[in-house]
């Protein structure tokens, strides 16, 4: 079973029942793109659910028809979503995206991917 | 050591920000590479114009109340050169210059970095007159150095006028409802006479929504959306639980959304079924149960009503 893959924007693997998807650098995401994104996510999930880990640090843009639709569509088949940011701009992009759309499943942002695997093993399937 | 770098980028925030207090939300600060906080900002305020420029176009709420309306088109004539010939007064008034100093001008002097690209790649094809229209996403940057989203038709001149070179560059001038109302308040005083029938107009309108009505129906949104599953309470108990009574939100849901909340439900559901039939194997079965409709069939038929298209024909693209 595939288990991990890459495209234009981002790798993306599943571990220990988590889904890791790291953007690459410099990436602008607009509607098509986020279209694609969710689109591979569900391609390697393949029909079952999983907590996300979403390391954006290397997202530079999301349009407003990106975070719309990654925020509904989006979150289909996803049990809770930790962002993984360092950075200044990723970290607002990421903070705007979470207080004004408020995605349908429990999300958190956090500063490690240490911090973000903390919170999603509550989500793991034993 | 002054940042004179900082600094610049700090002048074009408080330049944003004065002009979405004057009520114009079209533009935009060009973003550099830098990853600091001073491009956070930057950032976070285009984000803002965003919001602010969809909650008053998309929403319905807008829509339906004309809060931006198209006033006007920027015309620009282009020589072969690629150099301004004419343009219009509104036009250069909008992107904040004097008509005079944009003459001769180049007009990619006029555009971001990545529209310039996105202008000489429509130019090669057009020069090759195939097409002889398009219509292309432009980011012009104003005198103020801000930049405006525009989507752009190009046009060359050939077909229509014999030997002619020229190219015309066209986009709307959107204006807020608040500034057409003072318009309109102005043609009244002039007017006096028209004065009773505007007034009739008015009254005929409904109340406007408040903040608080505003954040409870966009709350109620979210219950629907984080509950597409479970079958909708009644909307007299969907109001209750939300602090607000049946009557407003029936009315100011159907304001706010442009659409029923039984709509707003249908859409959210078959949104998101969409994406389950694109991207998964899960039977149609599955799907209609995960997104809370009560018989397959009844979700097939939906699902057909509402994009055009069947689940099967879906399925077969995914399989092509």
């Amino acid at each position: 079973m595939e288990e991990s893959m890459e495209n234009d924007y981002a790798n993306l693997w599943i571990k220990d029942g988590i889904l890791y998807f790291k953007y690459k650098d410099h990436v602008h995401i607009d509607l098509k793109k986020s279209i694609e994104i969710v689109s591979a996510r569900l391609a390697l999930q393949k029909g079952l659910e999983y907590p996300i880990l979403s390391d954006i640090t290397g997202v530079r843009e999301l349009s407003k028809d990106a975070r719309s639709y990654l925020a509904s569509e989006g979150s289909v088949l996803s049990k809770a979503v930790a962002f993984v940011t360092n950075r200044p701009v990723s970290g607002r992009i990421s903070k705007m995206f979470v207080e004004n759309y408020r995605p349908s499943v429990p999300v958190k942002i956090c500063n490690s991917t240490e911090e973000a695997i903390t919170f999603l093993k509550t989500f793991v399937d034993d | 050591m002054i940042d004179l770098n900082g600094k610049y980028r700090l002048e074009q925030a408080y330049e944003l920000l004065l002009q979405i207090s004057q009520g114009n939300f079209h533009y935009r600060i060009p973003r550099s590479d830098s990853d600091d906080e001073m491009e956070a900002l930057i950032v976070s305020l285009n984000m803002m114009a965003d919001e602010i420029q969809d909650s008053f176009f998309h929403q319905g709420y807008v829509t339906k109340d004309d809060s931006l309306l198209v006033t006007n088109q920027v015309i620009i004539i282009l020589n072969q050169r690629n150099e301004i010939i004419s343009i219009n007064k509104a036009g250069a008034k909008y992107l904040k210059y004097n008509k005079r100093n944009l003459k001769n001008r180049s007009i990619q002097k006029l555009l971001s970095q990545d529209s310039q690209k996105t202008w000489q790649q429509t130019i090669k094809k057009i020069s090759n007159n195939n097409p002889k229209e398009v219509t292309i996403k432009l980011n012009f940057l104003s005198k103020t150095n801000l930049s405006v989203r525009t989507i752009c038709t190009v046009v060359s001149l050939k077909p229509m006028i014999k030997d002619s070179n020229h190219l015309m560059v066209t986009f709307p001038i959107f204006k807020t409802k608040r500034a057409h109302f003072h318009q309109k308040l102005r043609a009244r005083i002039h007017k006096k006479s028209n004065a009773r029938e505007t007034n009739s107009k008015a009254k005929r309108r409904k109340p406007k929504l408040t903040h608080s009505d505003i954040r409870i129906l966009q709350k109620v949104g979210e219950y629907i959306r984080n509950n597409l599953d479970k079958s909708l309470p009644s909307l007299s108990s969907l109001a209750l639980d939300h602090g607000t009574n049946e009557f407003k939100l029936k009315h100011g849901f159907k304001e706010l959304y442009g659409m029923t909340v039984l709509q707003y439900l249908k859409k959210e559901r078959l949104n998101r079924a969409h994406v389950l039939v694109m991207n998964t194997d899960s039977s149609v079965k599955e799907i209609s149960q995960v997104l809370g409709f009560k018989q397959p069939n009844h979700f097939s038929r939906e699902f057909k009503k509402f994009f055009g298209y069947t689940v099967r024909d879906c399925r077969s693209l995914k399989h092509s």
